[in-house]
């Protein structure tokens, strides 16, 4: 226990929280997939849904490996299918998927170099070389981390404005539109508020700078990794596994 | 009651972004938006975007969050009501199945897919089809969509045609042509006899291709067997290329027969344009006389969507000189059906023909004298839009437009369907 600060007990708890139900949300959904057929059999469950998704998947790569490269990064990475329809959404959502998956990519790497850090320790007993400790990756990526940041806040502000202003887009909106959009938005006005209250900028609250900051990793946990099963958050999950596993003739 | 679907059509439904961009595309939702097509008596906003692809996704949803979402397993499943099931049942069967919100699906849904199988789960909980449609199991028992006699399958062939026994290339007529749009059948072995192509056609062996039946969500041991046996009876005649002056029959027997052959079919299905043109590109010098007219080609949806078929009859359209070729503001993967599609005409023909009419309308906004198109359901149901519209506008497939160009006679002979046609 006394190796670990209070903030980092507390990211810990709530990040173990998080993912659990997570995971038990995945399950829920996939049990519900898992009532479908399966190769002509009903009922097959989470675990049947997953081998299919799996299989289905392999066997789009096998088939042909260029169309599920073009499916990948035409369909996934660049949303080819917004940019079809709308160039302007195309432009924001990008904007908000590149900005949300990129500091989340960097925040992989990071605690994977604080893995490395951890086992060449225990291997060798000493420091290992310093690009391969997780200081060195954060000292790296803080910038580009910041573009990311930048650009996924001009997203959402779009999307937000959009949601506001446009009675066409109000009118076919309903809680679960607003509310990927708006705690989006407020999850990144926070990260916005604990940073500059880092740097002073709030005079005398920024001293509640390191309890701000801690609310605010909180609460993205409980939005972005908690709840991502249960609202419109889910179809970064759903629509990338659509498009892998139909593999069909559409255009990307 | 879910278990119809694939596991992989239940995740669709969670994967639809709510981007809203097929209520700007769908045909029916237009109609009844604008009320031109009022499908309940008592229609509020709310009633008419549940007729939307989205909303139609958003409420399987629902249905299925009702018996296995987080609810249902904390508090036990709720119920779907019969009123709800039967509701559901005509938004799902007020759809010509078209294909446009598949085309246009941010999520990428395969939508068409999911309404067909959507019905064949209202047809098991015993809500489905819609109206006539239950009719048509009992009327195919006859061999053909028209309960016509098999007999007469081939009482449209001209004298003079002659057909082969065997062969390499069969006509697959459909039932529409064969009993209804005998015309557009007369054309085509036309045009196969001026060829020069020895062709084989199954006559009273030809059974319907099950394209009703499985639009309509009744996919049945009868459809099976019709397919079985047609795909048999070609291949006992050597063909190695089926050719279809139908969209509807081009379509099933491309994408729904191998399911059901189990296997990939022993020959090719072509539709007529794309082999006239593959003789064509293999040096076959077409003579053509002119006929001079503005024209513009109606994408039929089972050909065009479904199959990706937009070139052929566009350059076959060009040959013919004289021809003036206009495009219509939708056309290709976008462009508007006709309205006929998905078991719709039969079913709901006051849609079709409310649908029929805007697509008319986009003809006319092109100028165009006459409307082409390469299926003789588009041009029955296009027909009857212009009837209706009462205005001068010719609609004419496409083998009866080159048969002419080609001086050949389209005349249909003495028959008993003749006055149907
Ligand atoms: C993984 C691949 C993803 C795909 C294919 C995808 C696709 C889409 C599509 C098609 C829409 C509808 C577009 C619209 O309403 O204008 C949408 C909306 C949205 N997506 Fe994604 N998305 C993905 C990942 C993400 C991620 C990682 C985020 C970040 C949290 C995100 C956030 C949003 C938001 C906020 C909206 C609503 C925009 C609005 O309010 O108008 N998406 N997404
Ligand atoms: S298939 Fe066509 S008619 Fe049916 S919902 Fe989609 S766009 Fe509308
Ligand atoms: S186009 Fe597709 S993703 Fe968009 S609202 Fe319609 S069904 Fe949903």
């Amino acid at each position: 226990m006394g190796y670990y600060s209070g903030e980092e007990l507390s990211i810990a708890v709530v990040s173990s929280i998080s993912i659990a139900i997570f995971v038990f949300g995945l399950y829920i959904q996939f049990r519900k997939y898992g009532v479908g057929k399966a190769d002509g059999t009903s009922k097959v469950g989470a675990i049947g849904f997953v081998r299919l998704i799996l299989s289905l998947i392999l066997k789009n790569i096998k088939k042909d490996p260029k169309r599920f490269v073009k499916l990948f990064v035409f369909g996934i990475l660049f949303q080819r299918m917004i940019f079809r329809r709308s160039k302007f959404r195309w432009v924001m959502h990008l904007m908000i998927f590149w900005g949300w998956i990129l500091p989340f990519i960097f925040f992989i790497v990071i605690v994977f170099f604080w893995m490395v850090d951890w086992i060449y320790g225990r291997m060798y007993g000493v420091e290992p070389p310093i690009y391969l400790t997780p200081n060195f990756w954060m000292e790296e990526l803080e910038t580009p981390t910041n573009i990311a940041e930048y650009m996924l806040l001009g997203g959402i502000s779009v999307a937000v404005v959009r949601r506001l202003i446009s009675k066409a887009v109000r009118e076919m909106s309903d809680f679960h539109d607003y509310f990927l959009t708006f705690s989006l938005f407020f999850v990144v006005i926070m990260g916005l508020i604990a940073e500059l209250m880092g740097k002073g900028v709030f005079g005398e609250l920024s001293n509640y700078a390191p309890q701000f900051t801690l609310f605010y990793e909180i609460t993205a946990l409980l939005i972005f990794v908690a709840l991502v099963p249960f609202t419109k958050y889910f179809h970064m999950i759903a629509v990338p596994l659509v498009i892998l596993a139909l593999g069909d003739d559409r255009d990307v | 009651m879910f278990e119809k679907f694939r596991c992989t059509q239940l995740l669709e439904f969670d994967a639809c972004t709510r981007c809203n961009e097929c209520l700007e595309w769908c045909p029916v939702y237009q109609e009844i938006k604008e009320e031109r097509f009022v499908p309940w008596d008592t229609m509020s906003e709310e009633d008419k975007l549940g007729f939307t692809p989205k909303y139609r996704i958003l409420k399987m949803r629902e249905m299925l969050n009702k018996k296995y979402g987080l609810r249902a397993l904390i508090f036990g499943p709720r119920e779907i009501t019969k009123e709800e099931l039967e509701r559901y049942r005509d938004q799902t069967y007020m759809c010509t199945t078209c294909g446009t919100c598949r085309t246009v699906c941010e999520g990428r849904l395969d939508t068409v897919s999911l309404w067909e199988t959507t019905r064949e789960m209202l047809v098991e909980e015993g809500v489905g089809p819609y109206g006539k449609q239950s009719r048509f199991l009992e009327i195919l028992k006859s061999g053909n969509m028209y309960e016509a006699k098999q007999e007469e399958r081939l009482c449209w062939l001209p004298s003079d045609i002659e057909f082969k026994k065997e062969a390499e290339v069969a006509y697959f007529v459909g039932c529409t042509a064969a009993f209804r749009a005998q015309k557009v059948a007369v054309a085509s072995v036309r045009v196969l006899d001026e060829l020069g192509v020895p062709f084989t056609l199954l006559g009273e062996e030809e059974l319907c291709c099950g394209s009703v039946l499985m639009r309509s969500g009744q996919p049945s041991p009868l459809v099976e067997n019709y397919i079985i046996k047609n795909i048999e009876n070609l291949r006992k005649r050597g063909v190695k290329k089926v050719v279809f002056s139908c969209a509807g029959c081009m379509k099933t027997a491309t994408l729904d027969w191998p399911k059901y052959w189990g296997k990939e079919l022993p020959f090719e299905t072509l539709t007529l344009p794309q082999y006239i043109l593959q003789l064509v590109d293999e040096g076959y010098e077409l003579d053509l006389k002119p006929v001079r007219k503005k024209v513009t080609y109606h994408d039929p949806c089972h050909t065009g969507r479904h199959l990706g078929i937009y070139e052929p009859p566009r350059r076959l359209i060009q040959m013919i000189p004289g021809l003036e070729f206009v495009e219509m503001k939708r056309t290709r993967e976008l462009q508007r059906c006709c309205g006929a599609g998905g078991a719709v005409k039969a079913g709901i023909p006051q849609l079709a023909l409310a649908i029929s009419k805007r697509r008319v309308k986009d003809a006319i906004e092109v100028d165009a004298e006459m409307l082409i198109s390469t299926c003789p359901f588009c041009r029955r149901n296009l027909r009857d839009g212009i009837k209706e519209m009462g205005i001068d506008m010719e609609m004419e497939d496409l083998m009866v437009i080159l048969a002419e160009a080609m001086g050949l006679d389209t005349e249909v002979p003495e028959n008993p369907y003749l006055y149907k046609s």
